[in-house]
């Protein structure tokens, strides 16, 4: 049985120019939504499997690449270009000297990848449905189709996407869904960043059709929609480093306690700490395991109360009293 | 070793609980977890709990950083303290620990607190109990849980060394540096504040605090006190008896 398996439909290869040493530096890695997952479940002691599509000559060595890190790979293999990017940060800062959205995926490999996740499923503990980088590489629809058929075999399913896809997978249904505030106000689902607005539109992704929501937000306590309970999640506030890969971090550490059979809040707040460490340190999806519990013990959890006060006098109590009608 | 029960009414999942739980580890005392499975504010002493079979019904937990047994009960705080009392998580123990509430339990309203009615079940079953409880306010910014635990830490051998029955409820400020504190001795305010249960919808309801802190004028009472950033200590009294009223009281 292992712990976690990844739908990741197009892993990347990504080769960065990095300036520490004179003359410059060359780190080549497989990356991308669902690789990054894995790579910091991995960090947290978890058993991680990828079931992906590997094109051309880079696929070749993104598949090596993950199988180096420990992470099983299912994969479906075939020629053509395959998704990487290649970046100079030589100076400090990142230049962009190509991103390669790669083939788009065929009927075929989508069967074949399809068919994988259905049958790599029924030996893990719990589903990642992650999405490629560029739109165009597989249809919406698949994670529809794929979230309901993963509800049908009994696996829980988790999901961090955003726009149509996120929409198809919640059509499907899935039991939890992270989405960060940006996504929701790109998707004009809110337009502040008052907690009442988050919560609400959390209740409406619930509705959607997720057990189970977690909204981020830069800075500010996270929002848990579970069920009937609308929930704060605070955690200290860190100097920043680096913000990207937060959520993945955040992710990562809420599945792997998932995975452990803890609870949804337990797991929401090891998730909460690790997101809020990772933004101390570069390198995406990074972390450290003690460091992420230690965190833990100063995150609080709250029940975000209704607009009326919540304290009230036993005066006030008392007239709050009123006779049902019949 | 003595061994205590740690519990609480916010819920298994609360940081309050778990901070309570680690000092008491670390003050070398054989320690179970056992706390609602959710949130039971307002529960009193009540013994509410058990399922429709007629059994209270638990899972064990594995809660980060506490290596001891810990349990998720679908109870109130006070049944969960009653059954400990019969043995119902191994050794009976020797004091109730309960909290550290999220909200202050102060004055006499706390009659109607989980939190309380917990430890005061510990000190009626031959053991000893003490609440906790952390003066969050409206809005806190943080919760100094780990402050007031430490507090509470040195609380604890003087309670297991008072004789069984002894019941204390201390109330901390919202404080970093509340471990410095020394916890004074405090009358109860005639009300008080005390957190309960509003629309139990389901599997829970929402939160409510009940405050009033009118007509407080004792310098000495527990919301006195509390309110000018002391710790505040009482040792209180359950269900008892005195005298009958004049004229039921001839035998």
């Amino acid at each position: 049985m292992t712990d976690v398996l990844i739908f990741a439909p197009a892993p990347l290869l990504t080769v960065t120019l990095e300036g520490d040493h004179p003359g410059g530096d060359l780190h080549v890695h497989s990356g991308g939504q669902g690789v990054w997952q894995a790579r910091m479940l991995r960090t947290l002691g978890r058993t991680v499997a990828i079931v992906g599509s590997f094109t051309g000559e880079s696929g070749r060595v993104v598949q090596h690449l993950l199988g180096d890190e420990g992470i099983e790979v299912h994969p479906v293999v075939r020629t053509g270009r395959g998704p990487a990017y290649v970046h100079d940060r030589r100076t400090g800062q990142r230049t962009v000297v190509a991103e390669l959205a790669g083939d788009p995926l065929s009927r075929h490999d989508l069967d074949e990848l399809y068919a994988a996740v259905l049958r790599e499923a029924m030996a893990a503990r719990i589903v990642i449905l992650s999405g490629p980088a560029d739109e165009g590489i597989l249809p919406d629809d698949v994670y529809r189709r794929l979230a309901a058929d993963l509800r049908a075999e009994g696996v829980p399913v988790v999901v961090d996407l955003a726009g149509a896809r996120l929409e198809a997978a919640l059509a499907g249904g899935v039991t939890l869904a992270k989405v960060s505030d940006a996504e929701l106000r790109e998707a004009r689902e809110i337009r502040g960043d008052s907690v009442d607005e988050v919560v609400a539109a959390g209740r409406r992704l619930r509705d959607a059709g997720a057990r189970s929501v977690v909204i981020t937000r830069a800075g500010e306590p996270l929002v848990l929609i579970d069920g009937e309970h609308a929930r704060l999640v605070r955690v200290p506030r860190m100097q920043e480093v680096d913000p990207n890969g937060a959520g993945d971090s955040l992710l990562a550490a809420v599945v792997s306690a998932l995975a452990e059979d803890r609870s949804l809040l337990e797991a929401i707040a090891l998730g909460a700490a690790a997101g809020a460490l990772n933004v101390t340190r570069h390198g995406l999806g990074t972390g450290d395991p003690e460091a992420i519990h230690r965190l833990r013990a100063r995150v609080t959890v709250e029940e975000v109360g209704d607009d009326d006060a919540q304290v009230v006098t036993p005066d006030q109590l008392a007239a709050r009293a009123e006779v049902d009608d019949r | 070793m003595s061994t205590v029960l740690i519990t609480n009414d916010d819920g298994i999942d609360s940081p309050g609980l778990h901070a309570l739980a680690a000092v008491a580890i670390d003050e070398g005392l054989e320690v179970v977890v056992a706390a609602p499975a959710s949130e039971a504010s307002g529960s009193s002493a009540s013994i509410i709990g058990a399922d429709h079979d007629g059994h209270v019904h638990m899972s064990r937990r594995e809660i980060a950083g506490l290596d001891v047994p810990c349990y998720a009960v679908r109870a109130a705080p006070a049944l969960i303290a009653l059954i400990a009392a019969h043995g119902a998580f191994g050794d009976v123990p020797d004091a109730v620990l309960s909290g550290i509430n999220r909200g202050a339990n102060i004055g006499h309203a706390v009659l109607h607190s989980g939190t309380v009615g917990a430890a005061l079940t510990g000190g009626s079953s031959g053991g000893r109990g003490l609440a906790v409880s952390l003066d969050v306010g409206m809005h806190p910014v943080a919760h100094e849980w780990d402050a007031a635990a430490a507090l509470a830490r040195g609380i604890l051998r003087p309670l297991l060394a008072a004789v069984p029955g002894t019941v204390l409820n201390l109330n901390v400020p919202n404080r970093a540096d509340a471990a410095g504190l020394r916890p004074e001795p405090a009358t109860l305010a005639p009300f008080g504040i005390v957190q309960t249960t509003a629309a139990e919808a389901g599997e829970g309801g929402v939160r409510l605090t009940v405050a009033d802190l009118e007509g407080e004028h004792d310098e000495r009472s527990d919301a006195s006190l509390l309110a000018a950033g002391r710790a505040t200590l009482t040792a209180i009294t359950a269900v008892g008896e005195t005298a009958l009223p004049d004229g039921l009281s001839r035998s």
